[in-house]
């Protein structure tokens, strides 16, 4: 395959819902509106956003929670995207300035980012609150716009792969395939981690990796797991046979047909949002 | 194409709703003829949570039953669609051992064989009385295992008459706004219709829950109004 050109639009702007084949690594994804949600004519609660240019390439998803005590997390699932890809930008610029280990950078990484990107949903969830000039300290209005999230960066040296509250990561590389992070003994059934937690920083998964362990991340929201659960072996064959389709077709090709694909694991599962986000390296 | 490259598709499903009865069948069931009104209203109910699961294509509801009066056993055992679930008519005799039933019920509820992602279980007690074994340590251990965890299950109590211990209920249910009293055959059967079709619905709307917390989880949609009972329908209550 010939090394796509790097537009200027591509570099500078976050691509959302679209692919961006920007050499070494290619991002893909799509969000659908679960089936239930669009009979009950209700708003993707899902977001997802993706960003590459020739220095980084950034995958986050979210899923809102979607009941009423949490009636703007359609809101709160976009503005966290938007914040994740905004600080892993500024980060991989950091990453790719020193040559440190990847292990290094995990030490202090699962302190600061968790911390930096709780404090910034923070901050844009109270402006959108209305809230005059906000800092970023939690405050009970951002209950309001719960939210999960799910981001991986990946820069030259080190991949860093973040999560908070439930949906997977997965990770297919040469020794096979596996989530990044193991479910949490605290979370059974509907339960989740939220950013609207007071103490969210604390609840978040981070691991960085050396990008040479890793072919392909998808980042799912709950939607995609839980359309498994009977048969929750089938869910990682997804990253197998992703990775095979993203060998056999373009990831145009394959970029197109993910809506269609996940509507259809929507109505022929438990009709909830499914979102996928692709980073290819 | 090769196996490997299947389309995964092809292994999704509908959640299951697990929905569970309680029965408790110790020989005061039999006086005022609790222990058939309470069949009767399982009898009744089925018709409607048949056709709310119907009308439900995302979640496969499954019911199981267990009863209890001297020790526990399964009424129902296997998780089954409430299309084939048939009730059998209970009788009433001998004690009321709750923490047989509540042992019975932690050996299902495990992450072993119903996994952790899963819509929340939903749990009825029915109890005309007092457990006569030892139910607090018995409950503290279903309460402890994994999906016996607060937050994690869907679970009412249903008082049968004035001598329902409703504290033991609330004490299984974790509050007592989700203890309902029925002191006679029609608010039963209203309380059943009420937990099979309307909270089975409730559960089975996978909206997330923020855990952590130690809360109970979201409130219960309301029961249906309790209705004005004439004077003269004394000898019908409990």
């Amino acid at each position: 395959m010939s090394e796509p050109e790097l537009t200027e639009e591509t570099a500078d702007q976050p691509t959302e819902l679209g692919a961006a084949t920007l050499a070494p690594w290619q991002v893909a994804g799509a969000s659908v509106t679960g089936a239930k949600h669009v009979v009950a004519d209700k708003p993707c609660q899902d977001a997802l956003l993706t960003f590459a240019d020739e220095s980084c390439a950034v995958v986050a998803v979210a899923d809102g929670h979607g009941d009423p005590r949490h009636a703007r997390s359609d809101v709160g699932s976009k503005l966290a995207c938007e914040v994740a890809v905004g600080f892993m930008r500024e980060l991989a610029a950091d990453i790719n300035s020193q040559s440190r280990h990847f292990k290094e950078w995990e030490r202090e990484l699962r302190l600061r980012v968790p911390r930096h990107i709780s404090f910034r949903w923070n901050r844009a969830v109270r402006e959108h609150a209305g809230h005059d000039q906000p800092d970023g300290v939690w405050h009970q209005d951002v209950d309001l716009y719960g939210t999960t999230l799910l981001v991986v960066l990946l820069t030259r040296r080190c991949v860093v792969v973040y999560q908070l509250g439930d949906g997977d990561l997965v990770l297919v590389g040469p020794q096979g395939v596996r989530c990044a992070f193991p479910p949490s003994d605290e979370l059974f059934g509907t339960l989740t981690w939220s950013l609207a937690m007071a103490n969210a920083p604390e609840k978040a998964d981070l691991v960085c990796m050396d990008p040479r362990q890793l072919r392909l991340v998808m980042a799912c929201t709950d939607g995609i797991r839980d359309a498994f659960a009977k048969n929750p072996e089938a869910f990682i064959e997804v990253g197998r046979w992703m990775q095979q389709r993203l060998t056999d077709e373009s990831l145009e090709e394959v970029q197109a047909s993910l809506p269609e694909w996940l509507s259809e694991l929507s109505r022929r599962g438990n009709g909830d949002d499914a979102t996928l986000g692709l980073l290819r390296l | 194409m090769s196996d490997d490259t299947l389309d995964p598709l092809g292994a999704v499903s509908r959640s299951q709703l697990h929905f569970f009865w309680i029965a408790d069948c110790s020989g005061s069931m039999r006086m005022h003829g609790k222990i058939q009104a309470l069949n009767n209203a399982i009898h009744e109910c089925l018709p409607a949570a048949r056709e709310a699961a119907e009308a439900n294509p995302f979640a496969e509801m499954v019911m199981r039953a267990i009863k209890f009066s001297s020790g526990a056993a399964w009424h129902v055992k296997e998780p089954t669609p409430v299309d084939d679930f048939v009730w059998h008519d209970l009788t009433a005799m001998g004690v009321t051992d709750l923490a047989a039933a509540l042992r019975l019920l932690r050996e299902e509820l495990t992450p072993e064989k119903m996994g952790r992602r899963a819509l929340p279980p939903v749990i009825v007690l029915l109890s005309d009385g007092a457990p006569t074994d030892d139910w607090e340590h018995a409950l503290m251990e279903f309460n402890d295992t994994g999906w016996g965890r607060a937050g994690r299950t869907v679970r009412v109590g249903i008082a049968l008459g004035k001598d329902a211990d409703k504290a033991v209920l609330a004490k299984f249910t974790g509050a007592d706004e989700t203890v309902f009293e029925a002191n006679n055959a029609q608010r039963l059967t209203e309380l059943i219709k009420w937990a099979s079709v309307t909270l089975s619905k409730f559960a089975s709307s996978g909206a997330s829950q923020v855990g952590g917390s130690g809360d109970t989880g979201m409130p219960l949609p309301p029961p249906p109004p309790v209705a004005v009972v004439a004077d003269d329908d004394d000898d019908d209550t409990w």
